[in-house]
C-alpha cells in the first residue's frame, strides 16, 4: 500500500532525475523561464497600478512608486513590463505551437517518403532557411493585420523549416537504426531499442527545439513590434514600448531599456533551456 | 564543377521565381484591390473600376507577375503611391547605405569570431567569455542593442552621435563615427551564430593528423593554431556567411530604423507603414532575389574551394 | 630559456650489448593512462627502452597495445591531450650536448627538441599533410622551426631532401599541394620534413602500413640507405614482423602496454620464448609454395584487452595456449634467457616454441 508520503517522495525522486539530466545552462533557462511565468500568471495580482492607466504624471524617472518611472501617457513603466510577459510569451509560444505542428509533420513525411518528396522538401526547407523571414513577416502582417493570433501564425509559418529539418534527420536516424537492428537479427527486437532509447531521445530534441522556436518567435515578435507592427494598443506589448520609449533615452532610459532587457531576458532563458552545452 | 554551377543556377531560377510570385500573390490577394486602397474610402465603384483598368489590377495575378517582372528587367518598378516618385528613384539611393552597413557587419562578426575563438592561450579564460558573449549575441534583439550602445557611447560618454547617417564626401572620420555602432549592433547575432559553427569546426580541425604533425615539427601553439586549425576551419563559414545573409537583411531593416539610417530596410518599413504596395512589393521581391543570389554565390565559392582542396 | 637553467642527466651506462655504443634515449618506468569516465585506464605499463645511436629498433605489438602511445609520448604530443598523464623519464642526448628528460622540460624547450632532435612520420600520409598549403611550404616551415635560414638558402635545402627521397621533379613538388601526390609521394614528403634538420632519432609510427606493398619495400629501402648515411636512430613502430625483420637490428614486442619479449631480430625471429611473440609468427600471412589457395591467415585466438580491462597475471593468459593456473594468478616479470634477450613468462624455460625459418630465412 502506498502512502502519500510515499507517493510524494516519489514524485520528488523523479524531477529531481530529470532535472539532473539537465545542463547547467538549462537551469539558468528553466529558472528565468519559471519566474517570468509565475510573475506573468501572477500580474493582476501583485497590487501593481493598471498597466493601461494613464495619469498627469508623465515621464517621471525612477521612484519608490513608479519603480521604473512612467511613460509618456503617465502609464506606470515596471507595471506594464510585467505584465507584457503574457502577451509576449503567449506569442512565443504560439509560433512554438504553429511552427511545431507545421514543422513535424513535414519533418516525418519527408524522412518517411525519401525520394523525390524527401528532395522537393528539403528544397523548400533550404529555401525558407535562406529568405529573408523578417521582411516577408513584415509584408504579411502589414497586410493581414497585426493581431496576436497573425503574428503567431505568421513568424510560426516562417520558423517550421528548422523543426522539419531536425524531424527529418530524427526519422532517418531511427530508420536506419531499424535496418540495422533488424539486419543483426539476433536479441531484442529493434521496436524496443527503438521505444527504449532512440524515440525519446527525439523527443528531447524536438522539445529543445520547440523552446528555441518560442525564444525567436518572441525575439522576432518584438522586432516586428518595435518596426510598429505590434499588437494593438493599450496592450503592454515590450517591443511597442521601446518604439515608444527610445525618443525619451537621453533623460528617461528604462522607459525604453526596460522592456528591452525584458525581450532579452526571455529569449535568453528560452534559447538556454533548448541549447547543449558545447 | 561546371555543370554543378549550372545545376544550381538552373535550379534558382525555378525558386526565385516561385517565392517571388508567391509574395506577389499572396501582397496582391490580400490587399484586395489597390485601386481601393489608392483612392480611399469615399471612391465609387465606377472610380474604382476604371482605375484597376487603368493599371491592369483587373487581369489575372500571373499576367499582372510577369508584367512586372518585365517592367522591372527594364528598371521600371512602378511608381510610389504616396509619393509619385518612380520606386527605382526612391529605392536607388538607399542600397549603398544598407550594402556598406551589412558589408562592415558581416566583415567585423567574422573577424571577430575568428579572434576570439583562435587564441590558442588562456582557453580556460578566453572560452567561457566568448561563449558568454555568443549567446548574449544570439539572443540580443537588435533594438535593444542599438539603443544600449547609444546610450552608453552616445547620451552617457558622448564619443558617437547618436544617430543619423553621412555620406563618405562628408569626411572619413565623421562618416565612421556614424556607422560604428550600427554596424556592431548588426554584427552581435552574426559573431553568436558564426561563433558556433566556427567553434566546432575549429575543434574539428585540432582533432585531424596533420595539427599533431604541425605541432611535431616543432612549431608554436599560436603557429598551429593560426597556419593550419584556422583556415581548414574558415571554410565552411563561408557557406554559412552565406545562407545568414536572409537573417542578416532582417536585422539591417531593425538597426537602420534604430539609427535612423536612410537605407532600404528604412524605406520598407515606411512604404509598410502607408501601405504603399509598389515600393513594398519592389523590395521584397528584390530582397529575396539578392539573398538567393548571394547564396549561390557563396555556394559556388564554397564548393569550388572544397573541391580543390579534398577532390583535386 | 638560456643553458643554464636546462638540467642535466647523468648518462646511464651502456648495458653490455654486443654493439655497444653511446645512449642516445633513455626511456625508464614510462607509464601513460587515460582518464576516462573516471577511470584511470593504463594504456602503457612501465617501459623501458633504451636506445643507441645508429640503431634500428622495432616496437610491435598489436593495435592497442600502446605501441603508437610510446612514439606520441616521446614527441610530447600527448602533453596536448586532455585527461592524459605520462610519468616515467626520457633523458635524450640532444645536438647541442645536453641531455634532457623529455617528460620533465617545459612547453617551450619541448618545442625546441620536437622537429630538431627528435622527429616522427606517422602512418596516414593522406591526412598527415594540410591540405590548404604546398608542399614546399610545409617542408620549409619545419626547416624554418629550428634554423634561421634565408629564403633561398631554405629552399636549396628543402630541395636537396627532395631529391635526396628519390621525388622526381623536386621544384614542381614543392609548388604542389597535398592531393596532387600519391600515397608513396606524400610520405616521402612527410620523411624529407622529418629529416630535414636532422634530428637524431626518428619515431616512424606505422610509416608504411598503409602504404601498397611495393610502395612500402620502396620507402623501407629508403629509410635504410637514410640511416646508414646520416647514422640517425629509427624507432619503427609497426604491427607487421615482416617488415620487422627487414629492417630492425632489434625488437621489442609489446602487448597490452607491457613489454614482453625484446631481443636482437635475428634471436628473437630464431627463438622465440614468449607464447605471444610465437602466435604473431604465426599470424603473418604468407603464400604458399604453389598455389593461393595455400595462402592462410591465421589470427590469434581471442582479443587483446582494451585497456578497460584487467586481466590478473599474465595478461595474456586468455590467449594463451600454454596457459596454466600460475598464469592466471602470478604477474610475470621481464626475465634475461642471454646477453639482451628478455621475457615476460613464467614458463619460458619449458616451452619450446620453435624459430620462424621462413622470416630469418628471408632477413636479407
Amino acid at each position: 500500500m502506498t502512502t502519500v508520503s510515499d507517493n510524494r517522495t516519489r514524485f520528488v525522486a523523479l524531477w529531481r532525475e530529470k532535472l539532473g539530466k539537465l545542463s547547467v545552462r538549462q537551469l539558468i533557462g528553466l529558472t528565468i523561464i519559471t519566474i517570468l511565468v509565475v510573475l506573468g500568471i501572477l500580474a493582476p495580482y501583485l497590487g501593481l497600478s493598471d498597466p493601461n492607466q494613464s495619469s498627469l504624471d508623465i515621464l517621471q524617472g525612477a521612484s519608490a512608486n513608479h519603480w521604473f518611472g512612467t511613460d509618456a501617457l503617465g502609464r506606470d513603466v515596471f507595471s506594464r513590463v510585467i505584465h507584457g510577459i503574457r502577451v509576449s510569451v503567449l506569442i512565443g509560444l504560439g509560433v512554438g505551437v504553429i511552427g511545431t505542428v507545421l514543422g513535424v509533420p513535414i519533418g516525418l513525411i519527408a524522412g518517411y517518403a525519401r525520394g523525390t518528396i524527401d528532395l522537393v522538401i528539403l528544397q523548400v526547407i533550404d529555401l525558407f532557411v535562406a529568405l529573408p523571414a523578417l521582411v516577408l513577416a513584415l509584408i504579411i502582417t502589414a497586410i493581414v493585420g497585426s493581431t496576436a493570433i497573425n503574428i503567431a501564425l505568421v513568424l510560426g509559418f516562417v520558423m517550421w523549416p528548422q523543426m522539419a529539418r531536425l524531424v527529418r534527420g530524427q526519422v532517418i536516424f531511427i530508420r536506419e537504426s531499424v535496418y540495422v537492428e533488424a539486419a543483426r537479427a539476433l536479441g531484442g527486437k529493434p521496436s524496443w531499442i527503438i521505444r527504449q532509447h532512440i524515440l525519446p531521445n527525439a523527443i528531447r530534441l524536438v522539445i529543445a527545439q520547440f523552446s528555441i522556436t518560442v525564444a525567436f518567435g518572441i525575439f522576432s515578435s518584438a522586432s516586428l513590434s518595435f518596426l510598429g507592427l505590434g499588437v494593438p494598443p493599450p496592450a503592454p506589448d515590450w517591443g511597442t514600448m521601446v518604439r515608444e520609449g527610445v525618443q525619451f533615452l537621453a533623460f528617461s532610459p528604462l522607459m525604453s531599456i526596460a522592456p528591452g532587457a525584458a525581450v532579452t531576458l526571455t529569449v535568453l532563458g528560452f534559447y538556454l533551456l533548448g541549447s547543449k552545452d558545447d | 564543377m561546371l555543370s554543378h554551377i549550372t545545376r544550381r543556377i538552373l535550379l534558382m531560377i525555378p525558386n526565385v521565381i516561385a517565392m517571388t510570385f508567391l509574395l506577389f500573390a499572396t501582397v496582391l490577394s490580400f490587399l484586395g484591390s489597390p485601386a481601393a486602397a489608392m483612392l480611399g474610402q469615399e471612391a465609387s465603384l465606377e472610380e474604382i473600376a476604371a482605375l484597376n483598368k487603368q493599371y491592369g489590377f483587373d487581369r489575372p495575378i500571373i499576367v499582372q507577375y510577369f508584367d512586372w517582372i518585365a517592367h522591372a528587367l527594364q528598371g521600371d518598378f512602378g511608381r510610389s503611391y504616396t509619393s509619385q516618385q518612380s520606386v527605382a528613384d526612391a529605392l536607388l539611393p538607399t542600397i549603398p547605405v544598407t550594402l556598406e552597413l551589412s558589408l562592415w557587419a558581416i566583415l567585423l562578426a567574422v573577424v571577430a569570431t575568428i579572434l576570439f575563438n583562435s587564441v590558442p592561450f588562456a582557453r580556460r579564460v578566453v572560452q567561457p567569455i566568448t561563449t558568454t558573449l555568443a549567446v548574449i549575441g544570439i539572443t540580443i534583439p537588435n533594438f535593444m542593442l542599438g539603443i544600449c550602445l547609444i546610450f552608453i557611447f552616445a547620451v552617457k560618454l558622448r564619443w558617437l552621435p547618436t544617430t543619423g547617417w553621412v555620406p563618405w564626401s562628408a569626411g572619413v572620420g565623421a562618416h565612421l563615427s556614424h556607422i560604428i555602432l550600427p554596424v556592431v549592433t548588426l554584427s552581435a547575432n552574426y559573431f553568436g551564430s558564426f561563433t558556433l559553427v566556427y567553434r566546432e569546426e575549429y575543434k574539428a580541425a585540432y582533432r585531424r593528423l596533420f595539427i599533431k604533425v604541425a605541432r611535431a615539427k616543432g612549431l608554436s601553439e599560436m603557429r598551429v593554431s593560426l597556419v593550419h586549425a584556422l583556415p581548414n576551419a574558415i571554410l565552411p563559414v563561408v557557406t554559412y556567411v552565406g545562407l545568414s545573409l536572409g537573417p542578416l537583411v532582417g536585422g539591417a531593416v531593425v538597426t537602420e530604423m534604430v539609427f535612423s539610417m536612410p537605407g532600404v530596410g528604412r524605406l520598407f518599413v515606411s512604404a509598410i507603414g502607408a501601405h504603399d504596395f509598389p515600393v513594398m512589393l519592389a523590395i521584397g521581391i528584390l530582397v529575396i532575389f539578392g539573398v538567393m543570389v548571394a547564396n549561390l554565390i557563396s555556394d559556388i565559392v564554397y564548393t569550388s574551394i572544397n573541391r580543390q582542396v579534398s577532390l583535386g | 630559456m638560456t643553458e643554464s637553467t636546462v638540467k642535466t642527466y647523468p648518462m646511464p651506462v651502456a648495458d653490455g650489448s654486443p654493439k655497444a655504443s653511446e645512449t642516445l634515449l633513455d626511456l625508464r618506468n614510462l607509464s601513460v593512462s587515460y582518464q576516462m569516465a573516471g577511470r584511470q585506464l593504463k594504456a602503457v605499463r612501465n617501459v623501458d627502452i633504451s636506445l643507441r645511436s645508429g640503431e634500428i629498433v622495432a616496437l610491435v605489438g598489436e593495435s592497442g597495445s600502446g605501441k603508437s602511445t610510446i612514439g606520441h609520448a616521446l614527441m610530447g604530443l600527448l602533453r596536448y591531450e586532455d585527461k592524459v598523464t605520462v610519468s616515467g623519464t626520457a633523458v635524450l642526448r640532444c645536438k647541442d650536448g645536453v641531455t634532457r628528460d623529455l617528460f620533465a622540460i617545459s612547453d617551450r624547450e619541448m618545442k625546441r627538441v620536437r622537429g630538431n632532435d627528435i622527429s616522427i612520420v606517422f602512418q596516414e600520409p593522406m591526412s598527415s599533410l594540410n591540405p590548404l598549403h604546398s608542399i614546399g611550404h610545409q617542408i620549409t616551415e619545419a626547416l624554418l622551426a629550428h634554423r634561421k635560414l634565408g629564403r633561398n638558402e631554405a629552399r636549396e635545402r628543402v630541395l636537396y631532401y627532395l631529391r635526396r627521397l628519390g621525388i622526381p621533379n623536386p621544384e614542381q613538388c614543392m609548388e604542389r599541394y597535398p592531393h596532387q601526390l600519391s600515397g608513396g609521394m606524400r610520405q616521402r614528403v612527410m620523411i624529407a620534413m622529418a629529416l630535414c634538420c636532422e634530428s637524431k632519432l626518428l619515431v616512424a609510427d606505422e610509416a608504411t602500413t598503409a602504404l601498397d606493398a611495393t610502395v612500402q619495400a620502396q620507402i623501407i629501402d629508403l629509410l635504410k640507405s637514410l640511416q646508414a648515411e646520416t647514422g640517425m636512430t629509427i624507432l619503427f613502430i609497426t604491427h607487421d614482423l615482416g617488415v620487422v625483420s627487414e629492417i630492425a637490428d632489434r625488437a621489442i614486442v609489446l602487448y597490452a602496454g607491457q613489454i614482453v619479449e625484446t631481443a636482437g631480430t635475428k634471436e628473437l625471429f630464431d627463438n622465440p620464448h614468449m607464447p605471444y611473440t610465437r602466435a604473431l609468427f604465426d599470424a603473418i600471412p604468407r603464400l604458399g609454395s604453389s598455389l593461393m589457395k595455400d595462402y592462410e591467415l591465421r589470427g590469434i585466438p581471442g582479443r587483446a584487452p582494451s585497456a578497460f580491462e584487467r586481466v590478473g597475471g599474465c595478461s595474456f593468459h586468455p590467449r594463451c595456449a600454454y596457459a596454466t593456473e600460475a598464469c592466471r594468478a602470478t604477474m610475470p616479470e621481464l626475465d634475461a634467457t642471454q646477453r639482451g634477450h628478455l621475457v615476460r613468462c613464467l614458463r619460458w624455460k619449458e616451452l619450446q616454441l620453435g624459430g620462424c625459418d621462413e622470416f630469418a630465412a628471408a632477413r636479407r
